[in-house]
């Protein structure tokens, strides 16, 4: 190329070309361009040397030149872009390169505008897009750690729901539990309610139990606490269901009805169950039960049975279950004292039909033995007395002295035989004399006529009791004794008077050691009349009759009066001495 | 009249080149316009009693495109080291930036910047990444070019420390807001 077209085609590239002399300074080796002439006018001239310090950016690149123009074969080196502004502030983007061609060192100054502009966009959107990237980047990361925060919330809620809904479930399971339960003791306590007689209502109850409670036996266990005696209204185990049969209470079962009488159910653990009825056979009674529950059957502060629940496991009767079976006791107390009271005005209903049925028989009976006294005994002598009477007007008969003789005689018997119908009626000496007299007469009466002798033991009776009370002890120690005569088979009996030290209760007991009988079995059979009414005696004055009785052993009654709210005391008149 | 190189490095995009032309010019454009190249500022103050020229080497920011030429720090009589406190990579960068300078060129003093303290709300920098660079012996300011906050004051920090006089003690960040 010559010299004429580089130097064309230095100018259309818009260069500045420099070349080092042996003096190591910079000299304008090409006509200078605009842009350099704009920059560096001083410098500008043709073959003029570029002074030292004309911009920093070249003096410090030119110190890399150096060291390249140094090193013979090295590669052009680059100075990359940088600015300077003009004396009219205008802004000139250049780049130099160093090399050497030929052994002269070259240095080359462009301003390469177009490129420039080109490389700042390209530059302007790889950092723009860098910037986006990273803007993205950490957004990611943002949105990252987000959802893994929004995960663990998300985990946090779950569980915190999963908690909620196995609680809720809990929840519903109670109250369906409830609800079933308060089902279960509804439908019991109409059953309960419908049933009639105590024995029924035990066994409504047992029956409905089950499917509220579990056990294997379930026994409900009437008391009489002021006998101390048991009785099993009814006992289910399995299908079966029984009932019947009483017993005295043992020392254990008192002791266990005194803890009863708090009002919390026991739990009895490995031990045979108290409340298996003697009658039944001895492996029944001996069996070891895992757990026994016994709830009290309390109707207001008396306990009135027991709730007997043996089970085979023993961990299955839960809290829960004690509730129920504390709640159906309760109804259960209620029902059965209800029950029992019902059958209670029922049997004096007909105790009571009894007696009046009975006083209109003794009356008929009084009045035909009084009839046939007056008619038979009482009317033959005074007929007898009549004719004799009459035998004194007839002349030619006997003397009238002997005549007078035999119907003085015959007065006699008369009035013998009156005294003795009145002694029969009612003792005089009862109102006159007193309960001690009337009782020693009744006793030597018994003696007489019976063949009984009878042992009377009591103590300073202090003076007279109220009539009612005298004529309800003569009355029933007379019922007593008479009927120790009739079934006991015995030839004597025991008497006991005493009144307590208190002066609050009259007691009188008449007890034989001869055949007995079934209490039970005599009192339900309502046969007995006299049994009955000795009872009412005792209960119309506000007293107790108890009466024990074992069949070949004897039989002791006992009637507790009380003295309080009897009349005043009518002083003792004492006996006279016959 | 001491004339001082004083170059301006850091990773694109962290506000080189508005800390100089807040500044020199006392101007702050919220356009960014990515430096090509080199661009040279002078700026003249008084320092104390001693006048002084700062020939401020606006560097174009490091990253894939344009690798640091670290020949344009010859001669420096320091440099202030750049970063964007809302972007905590930058500071990362800024880190390893130092590095290079401090392996190829030795101890020259500088001045680390944590600019755009204006966007707080963006702030990524924690405290306990500041006190541990303050343990290296490092000097670091915040700085809004925006707002002008700590601007002029790291200038004559650094230019204090370049001429080797007492330097103010770690300066509160908040001393710059208020």
């Amino acid at each position: 190329m010559n010299e004429a077209i580089t130097a064309a085609v230095v100018r259309g590239l818009g260069l500045a070309i420099f070349q080092r002399d042996n003096r190591g300074r910079l000299r304008l080796a090409c006509q200078a361009p605009g842009w350099f002439r704009a920059l560096w006018p001083q410098a500008a001239a043709p073959r003029a040397i570029l002074p030292p310090g004309i911009s920093p950016f070249l003096e410090n690149f030119l110190v890399d030149a150096a060291a390249a123009w140094k090193t013979p074969g090295s590669a052009s080196i680059h100075s990359g872009l940088w600015i300077e502004h003009d004396p009219a502030g205008e802004e000139h983007h250049l780049q130099a390169a160093a090399f050497r061609t030929d052994g002269r060192a070259i240095l080359l100054i462009e301003s390469p505008k177009r490129g420039y502009e080109e490389r700042t966009l390209l530059v302007q959107k790889a950092h723009e897009l860098a910037l986006a990237y990273e803007k993205l980047q950490r957004a990611e990361q943002a949105l990252a750690c987000e959802k893994r925060l929004l995960e663990q919330r998300v985990r946090e809620r779950t569980a915190t729901l999963s908690q909620t809904n196995a609680a809720l479930k809990r929840e519903i399971a109670i109250r369906r539990r409830f609800a079933e339960r308060l089902q279960g003791i509804h439908e019991l306590d109409k059953a309960i309610l419908a049933a009639q007689s105590p024995e029924a209502i035990a066994q409504v109850a047992l029956r409905r139990l089950r499917h509220l409670l579990p056990y294997r036996q379930a026994t409900l266990v009437e008391l009489d606490a002021e006998r101390h005696h048991a009785t099993v209204l009814a006992s289910i185990q399995g299908r079966r269901i029984s009932g019947g049969g009483g017993w005295p209470l043992s020392h254990a079962q008192l002791r266990q009805c005194r803890a009863l009488q708090s009002g919390r159910l026991q739990q009895i653990r490995n031990q045979p169950n108290l409340y298996t009825p003697p009658a039944s056979r001895i492996a029944e009674r001996r069996r070891i039960w895992p757990l026994i529950v016994d709830v009290p059957l309390i109707a207001g502060e008396t306990l009135v049975g027991i709730l007997n629940l043996a089970t085979d496991a023993p961990v299955c009767f839960t809290a829960e279950h004690q509730e129920i079976a504390q709640e159906v006791a309760a109804q259960l107390a209620v029902t059965l004292r209800e029950a029992r009271l019902f059958a209670e005005v029922a049997t004096g209903r007909e105790q009571l039909r009894a007696l009046s049925s009975r006083l209109v028989d003794v009356q008929e009976a009084e009045r035909r033995f009084l009839a046939h006294e007056l008619h038979d005994e009482i009317g033959q002598v005074l007929t007898g007395l009549k004719l004799t009477l009459e035998m004194v007007r007839k002349p030619g008969t006997r003397s009238r002295d002997i005549i007078l003789t035999e119907a003085v005689g015959m007065v006699d018997d008369l009035m013998q035989r009156v005294r003795q119908l009145s002694l029969d009626l009612r003792p005089q000496m009862l109102d006159d004399l007193g309960l001690m007299p009337a009782l020693d007469w009744l006793f030597s009466r018994f003696q007489k006529q019976a063949g009984l002798r009878v042992h009377f033991q009591h103590t300073p009776l202090k003076g007279r009791l109220p009539p009612q009370l005298e004529t309800a002890v003569f009355r029933i120690v007379q019922e007593a004794l008479t009927n120790v005569v009739r079934h006991a088979d015995v030839s004597e009996a025991t008497v006991r008077l005493w009144r307590d030290n208190h002066d609050r209760t009259l007691g009188v007991q008449v007890h034989d050691s001869g055949a007995g009988f079934d209490v039970d079995q005599v009192l339900n059979a309502r046969a007995s009349s006299g049994l009955a009414g000795m009872r009412e005696r005792a209960v119309l004055l506000g007293g107790q009759f108890i009466l024990d009785s074992i069949p070949k052993t004897g039989t002791r009654l006992t009637v507790l009066l009380p003295l309080a709210a009897a009349a005043p005391k009518i002083p003792i008149r004492r006996r006279k001495t016959t | 009249m001491i004339q001082k190189k004083i170059c301006m490095v850091g990773p694109v995009s962290v506000g080189k080149t508005s800390l100089v032309a807040r500044y020199v010019h006392s101007l702050f454009s919220d356009k960014y316009l990515s430096t090509v190249g080199v661009k040279i500022d002078k700026k003249q103050l008084r320092l104390d009693d001693t006048d002084l020229i700062l020939m401020l080497w606006d560097l174009a920011g490091d990253d894939d495109f344009q690798r640091l030429n670290l020949t344009y720090l010859r001669g420096a009589a320091g440099y202030l080291l750049v970063a964007d406190g809302s972007r905590s990579s930058s500071l990362d960068q800024a880190v390893e930036i130092q590095a290079r300078i401090a392996t190829a060129l030795g101890p020259i003093p500088f001045l680390l910047a944590l600019n755009k303290a204006d966007l707080a709300a963006e702030w990524e920098i924690p405290e306990s990444r500041i006190d541990a660079l303050k343990s290296r012996e490092w000097m670091v300011r915040r700085t809004s070019a925006k707002e002008g906050w700590g601007v002029n004051e790291i200038f004559q920090n650094l230019a204090r420390r370049i001429l080797g006089r007492s330097n103010s003690g770690a300066e509160h960040p908040s001393s710059f807001h208020e």
